[in-house]
């Protein structure tokens, strides 16, 4: 099903991007200036945003209205080391990534509606599911290599992921004792 | 016009695209594999999306990956560069089927021309002269006939072959049995397609290749030629424009041809129709490109048009923004490909990291690379490293120019072919424009050095020189 998308209006720290055919007829009747304007309100907004909790922001001007989308700044919780390929627990215990293995859609259950494969504090097996990454149509199962707790999910149904990038954590030093 | 592209090729094609878009406005996505995260073309794109790990099936030629990134990105368009997708049929129409616009000819254009034996055919029906031949082959009597008819030597040829790819000459009708089932093999194995076709194999000719322009109006320009004629194993080394062996009244026919061909096929973007001149001045259609091609800035520097921003315009919809009397090229341009290889290792690629590395520069010079200081060449993907292309007002100035930026051009860490160039630009043959394309043939050492005069390799049994 193709979207036809004549450029949308969005910063550049949004993950998420939907069509909205609504709004891009809207946009056709604005001229350069009023857009240009616009967007530089947004940016400006954006910034003074960073470091508070605010995720949603969105600024009208007549037939424009631009959204924007973004992480919450992160709560200063303690231990927690935002590295590149390691996350490590509050106690210090290296918490293993489960990774997107290719760029599409990742979702946490098998269908709309359904429940999710997992949730935050469930007890994985290797070799179980946890989620799903979609891209043109293939339904990939993610599988956890390792047996562990899942402590976070870190991307929300039905976000876009890149390759590899982390998609939850799992603690494989505690859960089930042997 | 678009605001967003996503480039999904990558090294020195990728940053050409990204800078031609800078130029324009238009915010620029990096489709990229892991093996490229220290890359040039990541770290100056607007946006960069890691699409999967180094091997080009997974990343680079990867389609679902790559149209996904598109809409995670917004990106309306699409740039393939040269190899990769940029000629593959199936994602040109993925693509189209998905809202985003593929920046190249339309995917049934791209598969009549993919066809090298359909394309002779239609190129022959639009008045092109083609080499004597045949219609796929369907067994070797049928071989045997058609060889006969157009004489050896003969040059036996995949259909879905390209870039010098499943080819071989046959000098003798002994040797056509076993010729055929090998180019069968190759055809199947590589290409999944055994048909094999049969041309005439013209010797002593030359690579004379005319750039053109479609847009969707129904345009098409010619922009002047390029002489490709030195190639090792059918991949050119050193492109000229215009060349020494055609005149102006060859030089326009040429074009008018190729112009025509692409009317006939209403083909839209850029694209290069390949001949083949052999030393009767007769010139013959070989094949077309429906891509940019690597050596498309000797055609910029002889023009001063900017053939990705034509590209992006005609794909957005726009008319041809000139008219043939509009194209005056001027002066002389030559481009030396820089490979990360080692001529006299048999040519091996070289990975690693460049130690040093200063390209040359000066009014008249250009370099179009990834590399830098420090970089690490990764051994997954092509050896292309570098392009220098210079521009003179004349040939003599073209070749005084290049050798000098060959001089300065400092690459230290892994071995690469610029001591090759600079052999090269002295070699006479090169210097007095007489070379065709078996220069490597005749003059290459096992070496790597060439050798100037007296051993000349014989002619007959001489691997098929053709071109990429």
């Amino acid at each position: 099903m193709p979207r036809r998308r004549a450029g949308s209006a969005r910063a550049e720290e949004s993950a998420t991007l939907p069509a909205n055919e609504e709004r891009d007829e809207r946009r056709k009747e604005l001229d350069a200036s009023a857009v240009q304007r616009v967007f530089k309100e947004m940016k400006d907004l954006v910034r003074s945003l960073e470091g508070t909790a605010t995720t949603r922001v969105s600024v009208r001007a007549g037939a424009l209205e631009v959204e924007v989308e973004r992480q919450p700044a992160a709560p200063p919780a303690a231990g927690v080391a935002p590295a590149r390929t390691e996350s490590v627990s509050a106690d210090g215990v290296p918490l293993m990534p489960v990774l997107a293995p290719l760029v599409g859609t990742f979702y946490r259950a098998s269908s709309p509606g359904a429940k999710p494969f997992v949730e935050v504090g469930d007890t994985v097996e290797p070799g179980q599911q946890v989620g799903i990454v979609e891209a043109m149509k293939v339904m990939n199962e993610i599988t956890s290599a390792y047996r562990g707790v899942v402590t976070e999910i870190l991307v929300g149904n039905g976000e876009p992921v890149q390759y590899e990038q982390r998609l939850m954590l799992i603690d494989t030093q505690g859960g089930r004792s042997e | 016009m678009f605001s967003k592209i996503l480039i999904c090729n990558r090294g020195e094609i990728a940053l050409r695209i990204i800078r031609t878009c800078r130029d324009m406005g238009i915010k620029t996505v990096q489709a990229y594999s892991k093996a490229d995260a220290d890359s040039r073309p990541v770290e100056l794109a607007d946006e960069a999306i890691l699409i999967g790990p180094a091997p080009a099936a997974r990343s680079y030629l990867h389609i679902p990956s790559i149209v996904h990134a598109c809409r995670m990105t917004g990106a309306e368009a699409v740039h393939p560069g040269y190899g990769f997708l940029s000629q593959d049929t199936y994602f040109a129409e993925i693509c189209k089927d998905s809202g985003i616009t593929f920046i190249g000819p339309s995917p049934s254009v791209m598969e009549m021309m993919g066809d090298k034996s359909s394309a002779r055919k239609l190129m022959g029906n639009a008045g092109l002269p083609v080499p004597g031949g045949s219609a796929p082959l369907v067994n070797y009597d049928e071989a045997r006939a058609e060889a006969a008819k157009v004489g050896y030597p003969v040059m036996l040829k995949a259909s879905a072959g390209g870039g010098g790819r499943g080819m071989q000459v046959v000098w003798r009708a002994d040797e056509l049995a076993s010729a055929l089932e090998r180019v069968r093999n190759t055809a199947q194995s590589v290409f999944k397609d055994d048909r094999v076709y049969l041309e005439k194999f013209i010797r002593q000719a030359r690579h004379v290749e005319v750039q053109v322009l479609g847009d969707r109006h129904g345009n098409v320009v010619y922009l002047g030629e390029r002489d490709c004629s030195i190639q090792r194993r059918q991949q050119k080394l050193i492109e000229e424009s215009p060349s020494t062996y055609i005149d102006a009244g060859l030089r326009r026919r040429m074009g008018e041809a190729a112009v025509a061909g692409a009317k006939a096929i209403g083909y839209e973007s850029a694209g290069t129709i390949e001949f083949l001149v052999d030393p009767d001045r007769n010139f013959y259609f070989i094949e077309m490109n429906t891509r940019i091609q690597v050596e498309h800035p000797v055609t910029e520097a002889t023009t001063g048009l900017d053939l990705i921003e034509l590209m992006i315009r005609v794909a957005a919809g726009e008319p041809l923004p000139l008219t043939q009397d509009d194209i005056k090229p001027r002066g002389h341009a030559i481009e030396c490909r820089i490979n990360a290889e080692d001529p006299a290792g048999n040519w091996a690629a070289a990975s690693g990291t460049l130690t040093r590395f200063i390209p040359p520069g000066g009014p008249r010079v250009r370099v179009d690379s990834h590399g830098y200081s420090g970089y690490t060449v990764p051994p997954y993907y092509d050896s292309l490293l570098a392009k220098v292309i210079v521009h003179g007002k004349d040939r003599e100035e073209a070749m005084t120019l290049m050798q000098r930026a060959l001089y300065e051009f400092a690459c230290e860490g892994i071995k690469t072919t610029i001591p090759f160039h600079r052999r090269l630009l002295a070699h006479p043959a090169f210097r007095s424009g007489d070379y065709h394309l078996d220069f490597i043939d005749k003059y290459m050492q096992p070496d790597g050095t060439l050798v100037v005069a007296g051993e000349v390799a014989a002619e007959a049994g001489s691997a098929g020189v053709r071109s990429r």
